[in-house]
C-alpha cells in the first residue's frame, strides 16, 4: 500500500507540496500507470538545496541534466564534459565531406566508413588514407590498385612529389633509414624480392633480391659477381661479391669460382689489370660456365698483375 | 690457409674469399674441405695448406710448380642436394 496517496481531480490547478515524514526516507512518488502530461511551459525539476536546474523538460533545448551539461535540441546530444560508454556507440557512416567523427569547428576532418569492412579517413573534406577489409592500409588512394597483394599501398600524382619518404633525422650517428626483411633465410634463387620495379603502368621491369649472405638475385644491371684480387706474391683476395673461392692456375691464368652460380653462361663479363699502377695488360674472359669462369692477364704473354678485377652481369 | 692440388700436371691453389668464410660456421679446415667440395671436381685430391708456412710468394717459376701428395691429402666429395640447391647448382663439378 502507497505511503501517500493523491486522488487526480477532474480539473483546477495549483501547487501541491508533498512532504515526507522523515527527511531521508519516505520521499518515492509513485505517479499513475499512465502517461503524464505538462503544461505548456518548460518544466524544470531544481536541486532542493542549491536551487539549480537538475531538468528541464519542454524548453527549445530539454535539458537532460544542466548540472552536467547534458543537452538535447532535437537534432544534437551536447555533452560539455566527456562522453564515455560503457557499451557500444554506432555512428552513420558518414561520407568523404562529412565524416561519421568528426571536431568541432573542422566538421570535414575526421573518420568515416565509406564501405562494408573499411574504415576511410578525411582531412580538409578530401579522402586521403583508407583501412580495407583485408587490413590493406591505403594511403592517397582507395585500393591498392595491383593484382598482387599488400599491407601498404601508397599513391602520390605531385609533382616532383615522392609516395613515401622514411626519415631518421639526421646529422647523428645510429639513425638508420629502410629495413626490408623478405625471403628465404638460406640462399636461393626463387621469387623473393625485396625490391621489385615497375612502370608507371604497373608492367614489371626489374627487381632487386638478396639472400642471407648478401648475395644478390635477378638485379640484371648490377653486377653479380666481382672481385679485385692480386696476383702477385702470394695471391690474395682484395675483396669480392659472391665469390666464394680464387683459383690460382699459373701465372696470369685464374678461376673465378661464383658461389651461387649464374642460372645460365650467358653472362657478361668484364675486367682490367694493371701492374704497379703504370702498366696496363689485357683480361680476357674465357670458359664461362654457370659456376666459374676462367680469366687471363695478357701482356703479350700470360703474366701476373698486382691489381686484377673480374666483374660479371648476367641471371 | 689455401687448398692446393694437381691440374693437369701444375700445381693449382685455391684461394678462399674472405667474404665467403665469414659468412661460413665451423672451423677453418671444416669451411676449406666444404669449399673443396664445392669447387672442385668431385674426387680431387688436395692438401689444405697455410700459407704462412708454405711461401708461395716467389713465383719465377710459377708455372713448373708441381702437386706432390702429402700425408694430410683430403679428396673432395659430393655437395648434399641441400647445398646445392643453396648454390643453385644443378649438379656437382
Amino acid at each position: 500500500m502507497a505511503k501517500v496517496k493523491i486522488q487526480g481531480h477532474a480539473s483546477g490547478t495549483g501547487i501541491i507540496t508533498l512532504t515526507a515524514p522523515n527527511t531521508s526516507t519516505d520521499r518515492t512518488v509513485t505517479l499513475p500507470d499512465a502517461d503524464v502530461t505538462l503544461g505548456a511551459s518548460p518544466v524544470t525539476a531544481l536541486n532542493n538545496a542549491t536551487a539549480n536546474e537538475l531538468v528541464t523538460v519542454g524548453s527549445t533545448t530539454t535539458e537532460l541534466d544542466a548540472e552536467s551539461g547534458l543537452t538535447y535540441d532535437g537534432s544534437t546530444l551536447a555533452v560539455t564534459g566527456d562522453l564515455s560508454a560503457s557499451g557500444d556507440i554506432y555512428a552513420a557512416v558518414g561520407s568523404e565531406a562529412n565524416p561519421s567523427f568528426a571536431f568541432t569547428g573542422d566538421t570535414n576532418t575526421g573518420l568515416w566508413h565509406p564501405d562494408a569492412d573499411t574504415i576511410a579517413f578525411s582531412t580538409a573534406g578530401n579522402h586521403r588514407m583508407r583501412i580495407l577489409a583485408d587490413g590493406t592500409l591505403c594511403v592517397g588512394e582507395t585500393s591498392v590498385m595491383s593484382s598482387l597483394g599488400t599491407s601498404l599501398f601508397s599513391r602520390a600524382n605531385k609533382a616532383n612529389g615522392y609516395s613515401a619518404i622514411f626519415l631518421n633525422d639526421g646529422n647523428d650517428a645510429n639513425r638508420l633509414g629502410i629495413l626490408i626483411a623478405c625471403g628465404m633465410d638460406t640462399p636461393s634463387s626463387t621469387v623473393n624480392y625485396p625490391i621489385k620495379f615497375r612502370d608507371g603502368d604497373g608492367n614489371d621491369i626489374d627487381n632487386i633480391s638478396y639472400d642471407s649472405t648478401g648475395v644478390s638475385y635477378n638485379g640484371q644491371n648490377t653486377a653479380k659477381v666481382w672481385i679485385r684480387f692480386d696476383g702477385t706474391g702470394t695471391v690474395n683476395i682484395n675483396d669480392s661479391h659472391n665469390v666464394s673461392s680464387l683459383t690460382d692456375d699459373g701465372v696470369g691464368d685464374y678461376i673465378i669460382n661464383i658461389d651461387v652460380d649464374m642460372a645460365n653462361t650467358d653472362y657478361a663479363c668484364a675486367g682490367n689489370a694493371s701492374i704497379w699502377t703504370t702498366e696496363l695488360a689485357s683480361v680476357r674472359h674465357v670458359g664461362h660456365a654457370t659456376g666459374s669462369w676462367n680469366l687471363e692477364v695478357i701482356d703479350t704473354a700470360r703474366r701476373d698483375a698486382d691489381r686484377i678485377t673480374g666483374i660479371a652481369f648476367g641471371d | 690457409m689455401r687448398i692446393i692440388y694437381d691440374k693437369n700436371g701444375t700445381l693449382a691453389v685455391l684461394v678462399p674469399a674472405p667474404k665467403k668464410l665469414a659468412s661460413m660456421t665451423g672451423t677453418d679446415e671444416e669451411k676449406l674441405i666444404h669449399l673443396a667440395n664445392k669447387d672442385l671436381p668431385t674426387g680431387t685430391k688436395y692438401e689444405i695448406i697455410d700459407e704462412a708456412v708454405v711461401d708461395l710468394s716467389d713465383r719465377s717459376f710459377r708455372n713448373a710448380w708441381e702437386y706432390v701428395a702429402g700425408a694430410s691429402e683430403q679428396t673432395s666429395a659430393d655437395l648434399s642436394a641441400e647445398d646445392l640447391a643453396k648454390y643453385n647448382m644443378t649438379e656437382n663439378k
